[in-house]
């Protein structure tokens, strides 16, 4: 008898009979080891969890310490919600598209929204950050490099759906906090100051630059879903980006961002990282008529009509047309009628008053 | 099939057949380190584990002895929590306190397939909840303010997956 008892006093002792009637933050998991409370919610979904994360402050700081901040705590998540998000990073081009953007990125953006209500914004970046680097990192320009153009694009949709579900319902200043932290540890306007800064002899480490620098405001702009900062308040937040240099700049910006894009078989000289580029030449000797130019006509959409809301005026946005389509050379007509049908009758109709006045 | 003695922590005896009770690691561990194979006179004392919880216990170990041994926890697999074979469903409606002291029984006598089946029954009582109905099954203290919970609601309403 006294080997047993010796050997049941090397284990570690549990209270038990557990009273099941006082109330607390941890309610009754106050009774359960961590690692067993853990083992629960391992089982769930993770919209399950984001919704127990707001039933009190004390499980929400748990639910973040163990799956947010924790050395590999996103792995700990149940798979069967992110679809093996841990080899993400290896397979993202074999991962089911339908899925990579309608239902894994808008999980996770809900999840860090729900574990983080009522923090402060700041923190709540911090949160988001955490989540990036516990997936495939943060979205800075070494991170872009590791893929080839057409990865990269999907991966940056991928983020950009995650920041859009998160700041969804925000204050348009809020969620401009969460695009400025990023356009700071992305340092995205240094790439524009390289960009702007080499006139002639394009390299090719300045066309990853340019893919950089389109993929990282896409990302910002990413469409899906329905966030309720509108396109409008986006934009405005990237002209604060845009305008600080001349207008031809800005211009080239907007082809940057929003111009259509040419697709080199194989790759530049075989090499299938510089599959992609701008079509900045092209666009003079080129048709773009299919949708290549439906979303920069969108964009021209709405700078003329948020004009007010962006603090322009609309002679700003008729010269800023102007000078689109003349770089690098006049485009074809084709292409500036493509554009204009795209960027709707009333600025179309009010652009050529203006023009020919 | 050789039988050992094990005595609850409110000094209840039990006899099991040494099969059943080797299906717990801990007591495996203890019978392997102290050499018991059988009764030997000397009950083995299950401190942390009342009577009614030890005899719950027995009674799943003993309707899963034939069960192929539970596979490592692997953190890939997709957990599911849809699949609680039905018997254990119906040994699990039990009231909460029971739940969790046979969870706590199954962590501390190391008996995987029994921890296992308790997690996803509990994870089953929080999924589909709203937040409200989560704290009243599980007498959870809403300790954030009104504003906060106003907050809470607003922004919430953005979560709704499309």
């Amino acid at each position: 008898m006294t080997k047993i008892t010796k050997f049941y006093t090397s284990i570690r002792g549990v209270k038990m009979a557990i009273p099941i009637v006082a109330t607390s933050p941890l309610g009754n998991f106050q009774h359960l080891p961590n690692e067993i409370f853990v083992e629960i919610l391992r089982n769930l979904s993770i919209k399950d969890l984001g919704i127990l994360s707001m039933t009190s402050s004390e499980i929400r700081e748990f639910i973040i310490s163990t799956f947010i901040f924790s050395k590999n705590g996103f792995k700990k998540l149940n798979n069967y919600q992110y679809c093996n998000l841990n080899t993400l990073s290896d397979n993202f081009t074999c991962i089911n598209s339908s899925k990579l953007i309608n239902e894994i990125p808008p999980s996770i953006g809900y999840f860090v929204k729900r574990c983080t209500l009522v923090l402060p914004t700041e923190i709540r970046i911090q949160h988001l950050m955490q989540i990036f680097l516990q997936t495939l990192g943060t979205p800075t320009f070494e991170m872009f490099q590791k893929y080839d153009y057409r990865t990269a694009r999907e991966v940056y949709q991928f983020y950009g759906t995650i920041i859009n579900c998160f700041v969804s319902g925000w204050r348009e200043f809020e969620a401009y906090k969460v695009y400025d932290y990023l356009y700071e540890i992305c340092e995205i306007d240094k790439k524009i100051e390289i960009f702007h800064s080499i006139t002639s002899t394009p390299t090719l480490n300045l066309n990853l630059i340019e893919l950089y620098i389109r993929l990282f405001f896409r990302m910002i702009f990413n469409l899906l879903p329905e966030s309720g900062i509108t396109e409008g308040e986006k934009l405005k937040w990237s002209l604060t980006k845009f305008t600080t240099g001349t207008r031809k700049q800005t211009a080239k910006i907007f082809i940057l961002i929003f111009g259509p894009i040419m697709e080199i078989q194989n790759g530049y000289q075989g090499d299938p990282k510089f599959s992609h580029h701008i079509a900045w030449v092209e666009l003079s000797d080129q048709c773009f008529i299919n949708n290549s130019l439906e979303t920069f006509g969108f964009i021209i959409r709405t700078l003329y009509h948020s004009s007010n809301h962006l603090n322009i005026d609309r002679q700003y946005v008729f010269e800023l047309f102007k000078e689109i389509i003349t770089i690098d050379f006049q485009w074809l007509n084709k292409n500036v009628a493509a554009l204009l049908v795209y960027s709707g009758s009333s600025f179309s109709n009010a652009y050529l008053r203006y023009k020919f006045q | 099939m050789p039988i050992i003695k094990l005595l609850s922590s409110d000094e209840e005896p039990f006899e099991v057949d040494v099969d059943i009770a080797r299906m717990s690691i801990t007591l495996r561990t203890m019978l392997d380190d102290l050499g018991i194979e059988e009764d030997d006179g000397e009950p083995i004392p299950v401190q942390n584990v009342n009577s009614s919880i030890l005899r719950k216990v027995i009674q799943w170990c003993t309707y899963h002895k034939n069960d192929p041994p539970t596979p490592d926890d692997d953190e890939q697999r997709e957990k599911r929590t849809d699949d609680i074979p039905s018997w254990d469903a119906d040994f699990l409606k039990v009231d909460q306190g029971t739940l969790f002291e046979i969870i706590l029984a199954a962590n501390y006598l190391d008996i995987k397939g029994l921890l296992d089946v308790t997690c996803k029954t509990v994870a089953n009582m929080i999924r589909g909840k709203t937040p409200e109905e989560i704290r009243k099954t599980f007498n959870i203290k809403n300790d954030f303010t009104p504003q906060e919970e106003e907050q809470i609601r607003r922004e919430n309403e953005w979560c709704e997956e499309k």
